[in-house]
């Protein structure tokens, strides 16, 4: 153990062949072959002078010491030590010459004393580095710029230093920066080292490289020294010595909260990191390869130091409950990264963008000199001029020059709320030409605007899981099932700000997740009760209930009647995909209507998806329900052209303008449009119902040719289950619930006026619908008790009328009699309709409408003096016992038309029961596959027979399309009605017929109920194809071309696409329809009557089937069917 | 000529690399490890002939011979099970302080050199020979060296007193101690050197575990859990690592090696999700489990920082070279052995690291080698 002189001791040394004494004073370090101290004298002045001294003591040489005496037990080891002690001397001494580095060499005496050598150097000049505590970075990038030439200077001499710290080298600061390095026995050459005759270096610890520690002598280089300059640099500005850490190619410093770097530029962070990165690398590689490179980095850092105008950054924190964004996050930087100028954050208002562009610019700090924050206000010029550069006492008319210069690469600029329109602000282009990374957030939507180095990305809503964990957060609710919480979410959509609010609301509330999902389930606007919520946006603190928030962040009020009405469309055809055109169809809207459109998208207030649907989001829908209130009223257009769509739908059949697209258009735009409605949504329930109450009316008063019956084909039947579920599952104001039960009446009692064929079939509606006609009169009796009193009268009139109504306006009506006759008697007043009708059923009249009735009869044709009668109904079973005993049919029904003694209507009536007995026994399609070509021929010219008495001048085809509309019937006299009556048979057939072939299917096939209603979906193609194509050619015996073409047009296409689907799809089952299809196509052209347009319709499709068919053939394929 | 680490590391560069074929890539690692690193018995029995000069066909009963000549208790070696263990049944000995003991033991009864008890470890043992930081191994050595036997060895080992001296605080000069050593000439020099550098020699963990800490806390960023939220627990770590779902509340199930292809120096010892948490554990666990989540955390940073830092035109080499650097670095503050490539199981780390995507390559290989049962 080495015994080391004392503090106080005083020892005497021979330097120079001069006595010298010097007291020590501390001891500084303890090496392995010396040990060091500092010490001081008294010169001949009297004056004090300060020393390092080094006494050769080696710590593993034999060595003991007798006061201050050194006595070596080996002298050859002494000799040994003494040599390699005075040659590191020797080194010091020769650079002490040299030119570059002389001057920054301390002076050193080789001294002898205490039966060792000293290395005695003066150091009154300075002081040791490690004494000195600088304030400044700027003092500490000096010191270190001028250790780091001393050093290179070193370098260029042929030596390495090996062992620079702050104990081995004074600092003076009088009268510029200088540098003494003493203790340089550490001193090596670099031609040995190259050589090889270097085995291993001395070095500190804590300052030293890692090929040092290594020992791995030929990493040794320049860049060894760089690492020392790089630790001791790192140990003035971090205050700890390096670590492990700190060499690591990720390695990255927190230098926040770093006194030295308060108010001065920023920029200089990044510099100094660099540095650090540059000199502290693990591997020699990594560093800067000569401090030519190190002093150009450490000047940049001084300089910029040294720059007193900078921008201050003014990020603030992280929202409080900021989650997730990960990805968005990712994006952002990713497009920064890849060369992007500006990136604008877009989405909808409270979806959390403004946060997200906080959390990007404090997640990257480290990536930016400066990161500014401004909330946009007026316009870009104005904003510009509130970023406060540090230091600026101009004219605030020069700032922008000054802001221009200092706004670069290394400078990110957050401009937040940019909802301005897209053309709005001019100063943007400018903008986006400086050399700064810009980040927007808006609503508006700028994709289209910008390319190449401007993106825009999009935010959605959180994921599920970050929900949760945002609503756990702020709602400390640990209790509630995570499904639970995302129900509840699901009614804002998981918008961002919303679950914040409810979160806060639940927390302020007390109340359960239950309470406030019943609560809000109705809208947000139920919680306008529930205690106030503290909340921060935009930077504001605000203090109110939910409604009020979400109201101050979207003012509805603020729009112009344009935009309120966009909304207001919008709102009622969210149950659809609405893109430009279709809103246009749909809304028939002006080109400033459209133009709103573009602006409130552009804002932010309606939603594209793919940039190309239109929807708004829930909250936005909410506002507008409650403020804007959005009915069919005041979308008019909308109504008019579902209620158009509807007409073409029902009335598919006998609209022959209307083509298969134009149908299935129709068709797809009713399904979504109903099938998407969501009714527990009181606002969606509220527009729905009086829409049907609507068409009720529209019915009512003859505007409407549409029937809201119960047709399973009818777009209307899905809605009626969906309605009618409602009244069993949720809570419903009773006069909600009356409406309800009032359009299932309505719906039934328009049942009554439909017949089938099938005997069976009639028999089981007949019993339906009375029950059913019985069932919702009583259970709206029941619910208008449950009404106000004021208006219980009316509502009763209401369903009282309504049947009469129906059931009088029925040529042959089937409504149970006593059914009716009581409700008369019970509410006489509610009869609207004439004496005709009141005869019809059976209702009780006065003399005077006796009368009257009398009187009618008299001129009536005698078959419809007397109604039908038990005597009538006997003659026409008769009538068609003897059709179908006659030999011959056809001559039986021909002379029946050519009956000149009888009335057309009666002939025609006549031919009716013939066809209805030729038809009335057979039983669904197994009825048409069991004909001969022989019954068919008939079928067929009875037809015609029938035709050409019916379609004489008299009756315009244009008569035809009115049978449907039973109110006329009234209206018109018998003869037509008549006449009218009979056409309609030869269509119902035909109809009756497909109709209850498709529902026999789909109830075959699958349960109708839960199925897509489009009942092209449903077949299994194997099973019927081919029965259809049977039955299609059964068809054309009996119908004409033309009403069958877009029937089979229909099945085909419905086929095909159902086909497409299937794993083994092959076209060739379809060669038959095509050639079917083809010669319906011809055939419909060489009808009477058909329009010229039709006809080259009808040529064009008979030309594409062909062409469809020469595809097929060439494909060689073997057809069988 | 180069070293055998050198050779190692070139031949990873030979190796085929199809990041997307673990199964292919794995069966090329494996059937290199098991062709490269030759059995500990096959590679003892190589330096045993190399010393005497001819092949000796018996080489236990050599052993035997020797140990009697040299006045040594073979039992101190190895027992008479681990022998035929070591020399029939492939297997290696277990990477453990006294297992380092044996083989020094076992050098002093082959009589060998520095440089041929280095071999005996690098090629046989597959460790790094004198860990001069072991005061014992540096008497070892300094016996070795100079010529003396294992009971000279023993009686110094004995008579080393370090809680009751004064140390010096010249504590940088550790790595080189072997060469201040190589001119110590007495023994009562070498017991002043082992006393005054007490500090340098010291064996505890500490350090290293300090160390563990640091990379785990640096590795939990990375981990993602299933709910996509940060998880700072030492299963999900240890399961973001390897790949492998472990069972078990707190993954205290053990994983198991399906495949048993790959040799004893990685699956000894094998990190498991305690080794992440222990206090106490052995030397080599401790290493292991180290290297483990450091290179987790390197690789899961190269990914993270897309190579940032890397040199974009010789991508693998530099971040390899970055590794093995950092790595070192990390060792030599932990008072380990450094990065060796002549360990499979330090080579099994390295190679991952020379490939595109070191953390898929190395889950490849977890998913190989403890497949799941199923």
């Amino acid at each position: 153990m080495r015994k080391k002189l004392e503090i106080g001791q005083q020892i005497t040394l021979i330097c120079d062949g001069t006595e010298k004494q010097f007291t020590i004073k501390k001891l500084i370090g303890d090496g392995a072959t010396c040990i060091a101290y500092e010490a001081s004298r008294i010169n001949s002045n009297g004056m004090t002078e300060h020393y390092r001294i080094k006494e050769c003591y080696p710590y593993d040489a034999d060595i003991s010491r007798n006061e201050l005496e050194l006595i070596w037990v080996d002298e050859a080891e002494k000799k040994k030590y003494f040599e390699r002690f005075k040659s590191s001397y020797q080194i010091t001494n020769q650079l002490k010459y040299e030119e570059t580095i002389g001057n920054n060499i301390t002076n050193a005496m080789l001294c002898e004393g205490n039966g060792t050598v000293y290395s005695v150097m003066e150091i009154n000049h300075a002081n040791v580095y490690s004494n000195i505590k600088e304030t400044s970075l700027e003092k500490i990038l000096d010191t270190i710029l001028v250790l780091t030439k001393v050093v290179g200077n070193l370098h260029k001499n042929g030596y390495l230093h090996l062992d620079i710290k702050p104990d081995n080298f004074l600092v003076s600061y009088e009268p510029n920066t200088n540098i003494w390095l003493f203790d340089v026995d550490s001193l090596t050459s670099i031609a040995e080292l190259k050589a090889g005759s270097i085995k291993s270096t001395p070095y500190s610890f804590s300052y030293a490289a890692p090929e040092q520690k290594f020992n791995e002598i030929s990493k040794i280089n320049f860049s060894t020294d760089i690492f020392a300059i790089g630790a001791v640099l790192f140990e003035r500005i971090m205050h700890t010595c390096i670590s492990v850490d700190d060499m690591s190619v990720f390695a990255d410093w927190n230098l926040d909260n770093n006194s030295l770097f308060d108010d001065i530029n920023p920029k200089i962070k990044r510099l100094i990191k660099n540095i650090f990165r540059k000199t502290l690398a693990v591997s020699p590689k990594r560093r800067y390869k000569t401090t030519d490179e190190l002093v150009a980095a450490i000047e940049l850092a001084l300089k910029t130091v040294q720059e007193k105008l900078f921008i201050v950054s003014n990020i603030p924190a992280n929202a409080a409950h900021f989650i997730g964004r990960e990805t968005e996050l990712a994006a952002i930087h990713n497009e920064f990264k890849s060369g992007q100028k500006a990136v604008f954050i877009h989405g909808f208002g409270g979806m959390g963008k403004s946060s997200l562009a906080v959390a990007y610019a404090n997640k990257h700090k480290d990536d930016y000199d400066t990161a500014i924050f401004l909330k946009y206000k007026d316009s870009i010029k104005e904003l510009i001029t509130e970023i406060n550069i540090q230091n600026y006492e101009g004219l605030e008319f020069d700032k922008n020059k000054v802001l221009h210069k200092l706004l670069d690469k290394n400078t990110l600029l957050i401009i937040d709320n940019f909802d301005v329109e897209i053309d709005q602000d001019e100063y943007l282009d400018e903008l986006l030409q400086l050399n700064t990374n810009i980040l927007f957030t808006s609503r508006t939507d700028f994709s289209s605007v910008y390319g190449e180095d401007v993106t825009q990305i999009d935010i959605s809503k959180l994921a599920d899981n970050e929900l949760i964990k945002l609503f756990r957060n702020i709602s400390c609710d640990n209790s509630s099932s995570d499904k639970d919480i995302v129900e509840l979410l699901s009614l804002v959509e998981g918008h961002t700000y919303a679950v914040e609010l409810l979160a806060l609301q639940m927390a302020a509330s007390g109340c359960s997740l239950k309470e406030l999902y019943s609560k809000i389930a109705n809208g947000l606007d139920e919680l306008y009760g529930f205690e106030k919520v503290r909340t921060r946006k935009d930077g504001r603190i605000v203090k109110r209930t939910i409604p009020e928030i979400i109201r101050a962040l979207f003012n509805v009020a603020k729009l112009n009647e344009e935009r309120k009405q966009v909304l207001r469309n919008l709102y009622l055809l969210k149950f659809l995909y609405v893109d430009k055109d279709t809103y246009r169809k749909y809304t028939k809207a002006t080109t400033t209507e459209i133009n709103a459109l573009n602006d409130l998208t552009e804002l932010g207030w309606v939603r594209t998806t793919n940039n190309h649907w239109y929807s708004l989001h829930p909250l936005v829908e909410e506002l507008v329900s409650n403020d804007l209130h959005p009915s069919m009223e005041n979308c008019e257009s909308i109504y008019n052209y579902i209620q158009h769509e509807i007409r073409m739908c029902e009335c598919f059949d006998i609209y022959s303008e209307l083509d298969e697209h134009s149908y299935n258009n129709s068709i797809s735009f009713l399904c979504t449009f109903f099938n998407n409605i969501d009714l527990h949504e009181k606002n969606n329930r509220n527009i729905l119902i009086n829409w049907l109450l609507q068409t009720i009316r529209d019915y009512d008063d003859e505007n409407s040719e549409l029937c809201i019956g119960r047709s399973e084909d009818s777009v209307y039947t899905p809605l009626y289950r969906k309605i009618e579920l409602l009244t069993q599952t949720i809570d419903l104001e009773p006069i909600e619930k009356f409406n309800i039960y009032y359009i299932l009446l309505y719906s039934w009692l328009l049942e009554f006026q439909i017949t089938y064929l099938d005997i069976e079939q009639q028999n089981h509606l007949n019993e339906l619908r009375e029950n059913k006609l019985k069932k919702y009169f009583n259970l709206s009796i029941s619910v208008i008790q449950q009404c106000d009193n004021s208006i219980t009268e009316e509502l009763l009139d209401k369903v009282y009328s309504s049947i009469l109504f129906i059931a009088g306006s029925m040529i042959m009506p089937s409504f149970p009699k006593e059914f009716i006759v009581n409700l008369y008697l019970e509410r006489p007043h509610t009869w609207q309709l004439g004496l005709i009708a009141k005869n019809r059923l059976g209702l009780p009249l006065s003399v005077e409408e006796q009368k009257e009735i009398d009187d009618v009869n008299a001129n009536l044709p005698d078959v419809f003096k007397e109604g039908y009668t038990d005597e009538d109904i006997e003659a026409e079973k008769e009538f068609k016992s003897a059709f179908l005993m006659s030999k011959d049919k056809v001559q039986f029904v021909r002379e029946l038309s050519e009956d000149s003694e009888c009335a057309p209507v009666t002939r025609a009536s006549l031919i009716g029961d013939c066809k209805e007995a030729f038809f009335g026994d057979f039983q669904f399609y197994r009825w048409f596959l069991s004909f001969s070509d022989e019954d068919w021929k008939t079928i067929q010219d009875i037809l015609n027979i029938e035709e050409s008495l019916l379609f004489s001048d008299t009756y315009e085809q244009s008569e035809f399309y009115n049978i449907h509309d039973h109110n006329d019937l009234i209206s018109q006299n018998s003869v037509e009605q008549c006449v009218v009556s009979v056409m309609r048979q030869q269509y119902d057939i035909f109809e009756n017929i497909i109709n209850n072939i498709l529902i026999y299917i789909k109830i075959e096939l699958t349960d109708y109920v839960n199925a897509d209603w489009h009942w092209s979906r449903i077949i299994d193609l194997n099973n019927w194809q081919r029965i259809h194509y049977r039955l299609i050619r059964s068809f054309i015996n009996i119908n004409k071309a033309s009403f069958i073409l877009p029937y089979i047009l229909k099945i085909n296409s419905g086929f095909y696409e159902y086909a497409k689907l299937q794993s083994d799809f092959d076209e060739k089952l379809f060669f038959n329809n095509y050639k079917l299809i083809s010669e319906l196509a011809q055939s419909a052209y060489f009808e009477k009557n058909v329009p010229e347009k039709y006809k080259l319709e009808y040529m064009d499709i008979e030309v594409e089937y062909e062409c469809k068919m020469d595809e097929l053939s060439e494909k060689n394929f073997i057809l069988k069917v | 000529m180069k070293s055998y680490t050198s050779q190692q590391e070139d031949k990873i560069w030979g190796l085929p690399i199809y990041p997307d074929m673990y199964e292919t890539d794995y069966e090329t690692i494996s059937s290199f490890i098991n062709t490269t690193f030759r059995s500990f018995g096959e590679s003892l029995a190589a330096v045993i002939n190399k010393k005497a000069g001819k092949v000796i066909d018996e080489p236990k009963k050599y052993i035997e011979e020797t140990c009697k000549a040299a006045n040594i208790d073979i039992s101190e070696i190895a027992s008479r099970n681990t022998f035929k263990n070591w020399f029939s049944a492939g297997m290696r000995p277990k990477k453990s302080e006294s297992s380092r003991k044996s083989m020094f033991v076992l050098a002093f009864a082959l009589g060998l050199s520095v440089e041929e008890t280095e071999e005996l470890f690098s090629k046989a043992y597959l460790d790094r020979a004198f860990n001069h930081r072991d005061y014992k191994e540096l008497i070892y050595y300094y016996c070795i060296n100079r010529g003396m036997p294992y009971s000279h060895a023993k009686r110094l080992i004995e008579m080393v007193n370090i809680d009751d001296s004064n140390p010096t605080d010249a504590t940088v000069y550790t790595i080189m101690i072997k060469s201040d050593v190589d001119t110590i000439s007495e023994d009562g020099e070498l017991l002043k050197y082992i006393e005054n550098h007490r500090h340098n020699l010291s064996l505890n963990n500490k350090r290293a575990l300090e160390l563990l800490e640091t990379y785990k806390e640096k590795s939990y960023p990375f981990v993602e859990s299933k709910d996509g939220m940060h998880d700072k627990s030492a299963k999900s770590l240890f399961e973001a690592i390897t790949g492998q779902e472990v069972k078990g509340k707190k993954g205290t199930t053990t994983l198991k090696f399906k495949d048993r292809s790959l040799p004893d120096e990685i699956r000894i010892n094998f990190p498991q999700v305690h080794n992440l948490t222990d206090k106490e554990q052995s030397y080599e666990e401790l290493r292991k489990t180290l290297i483990l989540v450091f290179s987790y955390w390197f690789w899961s940073n190269l990914a993270a920082n897309n190579y940032e830092y890397i040199d974009k035109d010789n991508k693998l080499a530099d971040a390899f070279d970055g590794y093995k650097d950092e790595l070192n670095m990390v060792l030599l503050e932990a008072n380990m052995p450094l990065l060796y490539l002549g360990n499979p199981y330090d080579w099994m780390f390295a190679y991952c690291t020379y490939t595109e995507d070191p953390l898929y390559t190395f889950q490849g290989i977890m998913d190989v080698v403890f497949g799941s049962e199923e």
